[in-house]
């Protein structure tokens, strides 16, 4: 059974198409690169399965469930926003991850803490934007999650932490897992990507494996990129 | 997974209503210290902070409420309406737990809040030897109210009573949740239209209140009970709020619990 599985999604805002018809798979064990410019559609299919938007019609699910209770708790979601609540400080972020993953392996956390030289006392309120990310990208993967959602997880980061979150999803997620990457920056992820989805005005213009594009279009992924997405002169 | 929300929640609302409570007893306890200065003491700085004492009492009892009101609806605004709702709607628990979370945390510190402010009035009242004057006067009301009711009724009706306080309570919050539920529902002006949704529920709710109490009394009074049997006319008045007071409820939960899980729009 697929993880993640669309069907003829459709998501409409008030006139806009934001979502058209998407039909896509995510299999167990991959990691994919969900590729397309702003404004693609991208978030709003992270969203939808999240559970944060309904879609308009057509079908999301998750290891065949609709999204819901049950699906959030196999789901690893790290949003484009910084979601913590300023006043907690990271030990009461542990507690509160702790108490409703139980997928959640706090020492994973405590040791990529230490790693990153983030105090255990420091409020939120008291980091750095950069530092902040970090926290919330920690937290995300030190669950033992079936699916990775990831929306533009290296968006807003300097090259060594940008680095430093690429090693850390790629040592931090099983073999079952999945990671679904949100980005437009293709050139940083594509040597940890297995397949790719991209995604254009809503609708998907490729669903590949990385190694198929490279022989069968004898290119990288961001040159694919670049002449699927290239503007009109 | 609702104990683990509401644990949650409480520490996150503890952090301002406990300082809060400490305010009032401290307010509370300057208050009464001040009060056993002679207003005619020569001593002007004294009659000045007695007088001072008061205002500060006052203010601290008023900004009790206040501030337990505020908070509860702000949470609810920033905990699930802004960049925390990413958190919050991606646990792995139930719209109606996330709602019901927030309710029953508002509904706890809304009753700590009037017993604390209770608390504080009678002990004013005490120090300042004013309950002594008023016993009498309690007694013979309640020996008149024992006289007229029986025991059953007294307890029913005190039931009645604390069964319409909580469901308003749970209503009163409920339209606020509503409003700031239906107003980001929307993509631009959200909190705006949150405050036009709670005005527009307001003036909804005084129409109703004004036209439904009138026919409501004439409703209950009309068979003659009201001059007969002031308890049974008391009784319907009590159900008949309850009624009233659950379908405001039920009505602000249906159009709340909707928003959240079939419109959220966080930005």
């Amino acid at each position: 059974m697929a993880l993640l599985e669309c069907r003829q999604l459709t998501k409409n805002y008030g006139g806009v198409l934001a979502l058209d018809r998407v039909d896509l798979t995510v299999e167990a064990g991959r990691i994919v690169g969900l590729l397309g410019p702003n404004g693609s559609g991208k978030t709003t299919l992270i969203k939808i399965a999240n559970g944060l938007l309904v879609p308009t019609s057509g079908t999301l699910t998750i290891a065949g469930m609709a999204p819901g209770p049950d699906t959030k708790a196999i789901v690893s979601y790290l949003p484009e926003r910084t979601y913590l609540s300023d006043w907690m400080n990271v030990v009461q972020l542990l507690d509160f991850f702790c108490d409703f993953y139980p997928d959640f392996d706090r020492s994973t956390a405590e040791h990529m803490l230490t790693a990153l030289e983030i105090s255990p006392r420091l409020r939120i309120k008291q980091m750095s934007k950069g530092t902040r990310e970090k926290v919330q990208l920690i937290l995300v993967m030190s669950r033992k999650a079936r699916l990775y959602l990831l929306d533009e997880p290296i968006g807003g980061v300097d090259p060594a932490t940008r680095d430093y979150i690429i090693r850390t999803i790629l040592t931090n997620y099983n073999e079952q897992a999945s990671v679904v990457i949100s980005t437009h920056l293709i050139a940083d992820v594509e040597n940890v990507l297995d397949d790719v989805i991209f995604i254009n005005k809503g609708r998907v213009a490729l669903q590949s494996s990385v190694d198929q594009i490279r022989e069968e279009k004898g290119c990288s992924v961001d040159e694919l990129f670049r002449e699927v997405f290239r503007y009109a002169e | 997974m609702l104990s683990k929300l509401l644990k949650h929640e409480f520490r996150a609302t503890a952090r301002v209503m406990l300082p809060v409570y400490v305010l009032l007893a401290v307010s509370t306890g300057l208050f009464c210290l001040s009060m056993r200065i002679d207003p005619t003491y020569e001593l002007r700085a004294l009659t000045v902070f007695r007088s001072l004492m008061g205002f500060i009492f006052g203010v601290t009892i008023i900004g009790t409420g206040i501030v337990t009101l505020a908070l509860m609806v702000y949470r609810f605004y920033k905990n699930y309406m802004t960049d925390e709702g990413y958190l919050m709607f991606t646990l792995p628990v139930s719209t109606t737990q996330l709602l019901w979370s927030k309710l029953i945390v508002a509904l706890v510190w809304s009753i700590v809040t009037a017993l604390a402010v209770m608390a504080a009035a009678l002990l004013t009242m005490v120090s300042e030897g004013i309950l002594g004057g008023l016993l009498p006067d309690l007694r013979t009301i309640w020996s008149y109210l024992l006289s007229q009711l029986t025991t059953g009724q007294l307890v029913s009706f005190g039931v009645e009573f604390m069964v319409l306080i909580i469901i308003s309570s749970l209503g009163s919050y409920l339209m606020f949740y509503a409003a700031i539920s239906l107003g980001h529902s929307f993509a631009n002006h959200k909190l705006l239209l949150s405050v036009v949704f709670y005005l527009a529920f307001s003036v909804g709710m005084q129409t109703i209140a004004s036209f439904g109490g009138v026919f409501g009394i004439i409703a209950i009074s009309e068979d003659g009970f009201f001059l007969d049997d002031p308890a049974i006319w008391v009784q319907r008045l009590a159900l008949g709020g309850i009624g009233v007071a659950l379908v405001i409820a039920v009505v602000f939960y249906v159009v709340t619990h909707l928003m959240l899980k079939k419109r959220l729009n966080l930005q």
